[in-house]
């Protein structure tokens, strides 16, 4: 007696087993196999016939899998590049941080609060830096379908991580300051650089998840975020030490003048090229 | 990769993605959906390996071209829907000007000629 669950049991074990391993993947394949399953049966086959023909029009197990496996397109070197010194960053503020935390010499909060604020800025800065790299090829027509791709994956990917940590790291911080200055929010620069940040980073991932804007507008306004966040990172370090009159404010100004100007550069070589892209 | 019918299987792969982005600037559809509706266009000469639509799909969405998502339906199962993005838009243009090209040159030499 033909099961249609169980022989659907039977066909996504031989699928796992041909290396087909991600289930949203065979969710869709599934959902295909039971459509034509159910035409070829309103067309008058019987169960077991119409199961086996939906099998076979699907294809072998071992051919859609290999079809699958050649979608493991590697990523370019900048990416894996800018990647691994993002991760090494991040391990090497982490392991400080929890020296210092198992010294006593830390606050919990505070440093969580400094890791996911670090981890965040510097993932934002370095999707401004995959955004420049699109506009930098993308003008000397070296922007390869592969080098594309591998940006728009990293970006995708990495862009609402990114924004999840400065959000993360943004309510930390508030929670700090409840707890040692008696009060969530207090209008300093750090904290409205902050929220300046997050809101760039929540709008722009909403955009890039809606699809409706181009790659290169989608770049753009990733290289918008690492100026902001570069403006929030150090500009607000700036403020405040001018604002409370301490001498070393001053070491942040040529840095931050430098990062805005190069900022500058590739926003403004990516939109003239987006201009001039449109009136060809 | 593919099993056709009655035109060569290398023709059909290339044109697979235009046939995909134009279905899908008509509107959201899906695999199965997608399938059927390139096998009515064509009078049943060009069919598709039915899980080997996926990959592609896949890849174009990784492209950046479709977006993808989970409808659940009345039945309580759920249905993976594609829809055309900007930059698919864009992509189906380039497509669309090459494919114009080499139809116009072959049929320019083809004209007034009996095969």
């Amino acid at each position: 007696m033909f099961n249609l669950e169980s022989s659907i049991t039977e066909w996504r074990r031989q699928m796992r087993a041909a290396g087909l391993k991600t289930g949203r993947r065979l969710d869709e394949l599934e959902s295909h196999l039971r459509e034509e399953f159910s035409a070829l049966k309103s067309a008058g086959a019987a169960e077991a016939v119409a199961f086996e023909q939906a099998v076979a029009r699907l294809g072998s197990p071992h051919s859609v899998c290999a079809e699958f496996n050649k979608l493991r397109v590697g990523h370019i070197w900048a990416v894996k590049i800018g990647w691994g010194i993002w991760l090494a960053a991040i391990l090497l503020v982490g392991g400080a941080l929890m020296r210092r935390l198992l010294g006593g010499r830390l606050d919990f909060v505070l440093g969580a609060h400094v890791l996911s604020i670090t981890a965040g800025y510097g993932g934002a800065i370095l999707l401004g830096g995959f955004g420049s790299l699109f506009v930098v090829w993308g003008r000397s027509g070296r922007l390869s379908t592969a080098r594309r791709q591998s940006l728009n994956r990293a970006v995708h990917r990495f862009g609402p991580l990114v924004a999840g940590l400065v959000i993360a790291g943004l309510l930390l911080g508030m929670l700090w300051s409840r707890q040692n200055w008696g009060r969530y929010w207090g209008w300093d620069p750090k904290e409205i650089g902050g929220l300046c940040a997050s809101a760039w980073l929540v709008a722009w991932v909403v955009v890039l998840r809606s699809g409706r804007l181009r790659d290169q507008a989608v770049m753009l306004l990733g290289v918008g975020g690492s100026t902001v966040v570069t403006l929030a990172w150090f500009g607000g370090n700036l403020w405040d030490n001018h604002r409370r009159l301490r001498a070393y404010g001053s070491e942040t100004g040529w840095l931050l003048a430098v990062l805005l100007a190069i900022h500058l550069v590739f926003l403004v070589m990516g939109m003239t090229s987006a201009r001039t892209a449109r009136e060809s | 990769m593919y099993n056709v019918a009655m035109i060569e299987r290398e023709l059909v792969a290339a044109s697979t993605e235009p046939l995909i982005l134009s279905l899908l600037a008509k509107g959201e559809s899906y695999g199965y959906e997608l399938i059927q509706e390139i096998k009515r266009l064509s009078g049943d000469e060009i069919r598709w390996t039915d899980g080997m639509l996926y990959p592609v799909l896949h890849r174009m969405e990784d492209s950046g071209w479709i977006t993808a998502r989970w409808v659940e339906m009345e039945n309580g199962r759920k249905r993976k829907y594609y829809s055309i993005k900007e930059g698919g838009h864009q992509a189906l243009k380039k497509k669309r000007e090459q494919w114009t090209v080499i139809s116009t040159v072959l049929g320019g030499l083809w004209k007034g000629q009996h095969v």
